[in-house]
């Protein structure tokens, strides 16, 4: 399989029969990187291929092959996203609480607690290798937040959706939106620092 | 143990005191860094953060970092066609056969 055969822009599409081997192992990275287990993300891929196919003839040739069809990808996470949406409360962040970082009360309040001080990350993202290294653990990040933390921050900081628009398909108000958020960077960060980027700290 | 320069809580009172209240605390510099990322802050808000970050050594690590991870998945998603913006994972060959049939018997 190659690369340059996706890259390439094309006005035509690909005979349909070369997709799977062509885009198949990237769209499934792509997928498996937002939805959590193996099977939603082949399902995901394979509603792609079907989709695009039925689509064929609105094809423009604007954009790439693999942009298309990574485009109709999205549609169905968001759609997978809108659906799953239902079934989690957005509204209970009080698992939040118990791990505050800041210092509660006293003339101290609001400061870092010593051990949840962020420390210094040594990372060269320029290296292709820590590159790879940076998606397998924002992966394993993304899955040990809560189910609803999670899709706003793959929405927002991975799709790079506008808020507004994922308070629609959420169906979540805009200033717990932002609560969220907060909270997913917030998480984000520090397991990305004890999982990764695992220093020394010096004020334990 | 080394001593590092955070702000203690001591300076922190003291700053907040001279801004008049403007001065925000370590948590709410945490909260406006990541609105930052979403929408446009206020004057006196931006103006909190910077002077805050000059005392804040966590806060600065803190938003660094924040802006880092941001960075990497703007730079790397921009480019569906150029960059690896997933896991590099491959599908099973039984997988592979499935979605192969599946698009013969859709393309009749």
């Amino acid at each position: 399989m190659s690369e340059e055969n996706g890259a390439s822009k094309s006005e035509k599409l690909s005979n349909p029969q070369t997709w799977v081997d062509v885009h198949g192992d990237f769209l499934f990275g792509y997928a498996i990187l937002r939805l959590k287990d193996t099977s939603t993300a082949e399902d995901a891929v394979q509603e792609t291929f079907l989709a695009a196919l039925n689509a064929r003839d609105s094809f423009r040739g604007q954009s790439g092959e693999r942009t298309w069809l990574v485009s109709i990808l999205k549609n169905k996470i968001i759609d997978h996203f809108r659906r799953l949406s239902r079934e989690v409360d957005f509204h209970n962040n009080d698992i939040d609480v118990i791990d505050d970082d800041f210092i509660a009360s006293g003339p101290s309040a609001g400061t870092w607690k010593a051990g949840q001080r962020p420390s210094e990350w040594v990372v060269d993202v320029a290296n292709l290798a820590e590159q790879k290294e940076f998606w397998e653990y924002l992966r394993k990040c993304i899955d040990r937040m809560p189910p609803h933390i999670g899709m706003v921050f793959i929405l927002r900081d991975i799709e790079n959706m506008k808020n507004e628009d994922i308070c629609n398909v959420l169906t979540v108000q805009p200033t717990n939106l932002r609560v969220i958020l907060h909270r997913a960077r917030k998480r984000l960060r520090r397991c990305l620092e004890k999982i990764w980027l695992n220093t020394e700290r010096s004020e334990r | 143990m080394k001593k590092r320069p955070g702000m203690s809580a001591k300076a922190m009172l003291m700053m907040s005191k001279a801004m008049g209240g403007f001065m925000p605390t370590c948590r709410e510099v945490s909260q406006l860094t990541s609105r930052e990322f979403d929408e446009k802050l206020l004057f006196r808000q931006r103006l909190g953060i910077r002077l805050h970050l000059i005392f804040c050594k966590w806060c600065r690590l803190y938003r660094n970092q924040l802006q880092f991870i941001d960075n990497f998945l703007r730079r790397y998603s921009a480019d569906v066609e150029k960059a690896p913006i997933g896991i590099e994972i491959s599908l099973s060959d039984e997988t592979r056969d499935r979605f192969k049939r599946a698009i013969k018997d859709n393309s009749k």
